[in-house]
């Protein structure tokens, strides 16, 4: 699920004519001695839909606090459209927020609570009515517009609070978990219009989700958290196949890992040999990795094929014993026990209507990849 | 069943015995001589007694809305700032009023005006305005538990959003957390009210020649006789007593 297809030549982060809209030069947040930002530096482009995406803890929310101005960061420098808002406190940044609480005013209507932010502007009373109209329209809740929050349903709500966040024009809309609150078709729902209405206003965005399918949905470049820092940054196409780290690799979705052995590193291949999948491994493509270099190879689930006969295949294929079948309806995962115990796991579309299994639970299979599908993995 | 009769019973039988005797036509015994409204009909020509319950509303309305005020800066402080020098002090101090016994508060705050007296060579008039300070400082107490607890549920975005939309934040106060906290500051007066009028003790000690409280007044007249007047006076209070502290209960409980 794919959102963001309209792809130009050259993206924005990969000109170099183009600078950052946002940039975080070095920015560290420390409470006490706890570490929530490490040393962190970031760009974001204009009209980019960026995500921050991580365990709790990792530091994701804080950074948005910093963005929005919640937080002072213990050092570093944050900058906006080329203006330094380190020490700009938050009611005079060109940033808006949508919480992931929504946060509206209970006391007022959600006409009221969208026209809360232009009222501080003192901006004529027919410019307030009719920016309000707007916001209301862009979300479709013109109808509800004389509701106090508690009358409203959680999507509703969502919706008030995104008109509410947009209608001051930020340069900058943080949105902070946008989709936790609400149940898993809605939130589908909601990420396609959301981006849509993204790119209908024209405003940069950054989420901070640890939802990794909606990240990688909505975003056109993301970057993976942990403890403070930022492992990667780089399009969600480009994270999940290539993610850097075994950490990424684990942390947007499932993947399998054998440790290994380089045996041979050539100009265009890497053969590693592994105990664990019990044969040799062959990777079409080279890495900086030496011979003898103790390494991981990564293989996703999707790609991993299965077979009762022998495969057809000279290298990155082995045996095992399916241990158990998880079924999903239009898709099984099979998880595999090889002789050394490891469980591979291997995501199968259902093709054919599931009523006799063509493989089932004790079978003896074989399961084998593609080697231009397999990354090296060296942290 | 049976044990929770015995309770209530216990609890209210006399002051349900003080409303119906309020209602004897009898002067002065434990004797029922009939239905009549004649003491509820002397309480408005009993001077003294007018003054008195005059003075204790003026008492009451002063110092439950100084001790909002002032409970309310308090508990926003103790809610809003995590870490200032002697929070857990102020935090403990706020709250001693509740288990001080009054007999002390009330002694405390008469030797404190007099001491100011002679240390600033100024003449305090002891009355309504030294009462007001004192059942302040009881009441602030009461205050600051409600408001804290109403500010401690609030959620924090809400002001968060509010700065975020640009508003500074004193408007913020305003605009945001002052309506979403009103219900508890409601019953956080009412509250104060109940306790300032319901105070013998304190005011007591602190009030002078002159400013009589009401319970004081009771208090005083019970001694030489008692007449059924009080008992009508006693069931007014007591009605009134009891409105706002439900309405205080009911404003605090109150969904939104």
């Amino acid at each position: 699920m794919m959102l963001k297809n309209k792809r130009t030549p050259l993206e924005s982060w990969q000109d170099s004519s183009v600078s950052p809209y946002i940039e975080l030069k070095d920015v560290s947040k420390s409470y006490g001695s706890d570490l929530a930002i490490d040393n962190l530096s970031l760009s974001i482009y204009r009209e980019e839909f960026f995500s921050l995406l991580g365990p709790s803890g990792c530091g994701k929310s804080t950074l948005l606090r910093v963005l929005a101005g919640f937080e002072k960061p213990s050092s570093g420098r944050v900058l906006l459209d080329g203006v330094d808002i380190t020490h700009v406190p938050p009611f005079e940044r060109p940033v808006n927020m949508m919480f992931q609480s929504y946060a509206l005013f209970p006391h007022m209507t959600a006409e009221q609570n969208i026209s809360y932010g232009l009222k501080q502007e003192g901006l004529p009373r027919d410019e307030i009515h009719y920016r309000v109209q707007e916001a209301l329209e862009l979300v479709q809740m013109s109808r509800f517009q004389r509701r106090k929050p508690h009358q409203l349903s959680g999507g509703q709500q969502q919706r008030i609070a995104l008109a509410r966040s947009l209608v001051k024009r930020p340069k900058l809309l943080l949105l902070d978990e946008p989709m936790a609150a609400l149940d898993k078709k809605l939130r589908e729902e909601t990420q396609f219009e959301l981006v849509s209405i993204q790119e209908e206003v024209g405003v940069t965005c950054l989420m901070v989700t640890h939802d990794q399918e909606e990240a990688m949905t909505m975003s056109t470049r993301m970057a993976v958290m942990d403890s403070g820092r930022i492992r990667q940054v780089a399009t969600p196409s480009e994270i999940y196949e290539y993610p850097n780290s075994e950490y990424v690799a684990q942390f947007v979705g499932s993947i399998n890992i054998f440790e290994g052995i380089v045996e041979e590193a050539g100009a265009n291949h890497i053969k590693v040999f592994s105990e664990e999948a019990g044969s040799e491994l062959y990777i079409d493509h080279s890495g900086e990795v030496p011979e003898g270099a103790q390494v991981k190879v990564a293989i996703r689930p999707e790609k991993v094929m299965m077979s009762q006969t022998p495969p057809d295949v000279e290298h990155n294929f082995t045996r095992g014993r399916v241990d158990d079948i998880a079924y999903f309806g239009d898709m099984s995962t099979y998880y595999i026990r090889l002789p050394s115990e490891k469980l591979v796991i291997a995501t199968l579309p259902n093709l054919a209507r599931l009523t006799e299994r063509p493989i089932t639970w004790e079978d003896e299979v074989y399961v084998f990849w593609r080697a231009e599908n397999s990354i090296i993995l060296t942290s | 069943m049976f044990f929770m009769v015995l309770g209530y019973a216990f609890l209210y039988l006399p002051i349900i015995s003080l409303v119906v005797y309020s209602f004897n036509d009898s002067y002065g015994g434990a004797v029922w001589e009939g239905f009549s409204l004649k003491w509820y009909g002397a309480l408005f020509h009993n001077n003294r007694l007018i003054e008195a319950t005059l003075t204790s509303l003026q008492v009451a309305t002063y110092s439950a809305t100084l001790a909002v005020l002032l409970g309310t800066l308090a508990a926003a402080a103790l809610v809003r700032i995590k870490r200032f020098r002697g929070r857990t002090i102020f935090s403990v101090l706020t709250a001693a009023p509740l288990v001080m016994p009054e007999i002390i508060t009330g002694l405390s705050l008469l030797l404190l005006f007099v001491a100011f007296q002679d240390m600033l060579g100024i003449n305090i008039h002891r009355g309504i305005g030294t009462v007001v300070i004192a059942h302040t400082t009881l009441c602030i107490a009461y205050v600051i538990i409600i408001v804290r607890t109403r500010l401690g549920d609030m959620d924090r975005s809400l002001e968060e959003a509010a700065l975020d939309l640009g508003a500074k934040p004193l408007k913020v106060f305003l605009t945001v957390t002052l309506p979403i906290i009103s219900p508890a500051l409601l019953s956080a007066w009412l509250l104060a009210f109940a306790l300032s009028m319901d105070d013998l003790v304190i005011a007591s000690f602190t009030t002078g020649p002159g400013s009589s409280t009401l319970p004081m007044l009771i208090f005083a007249s019970i001694r030489f006789n008692m007449t059924p007047e009080i008992n009508a006076l006693a069931t007014i209070i007591i009605s009134f007593v009891a409105v706002s502290v439900l309405l205080a209960g009911y404003l605090l409980h109150r969904r939104k």
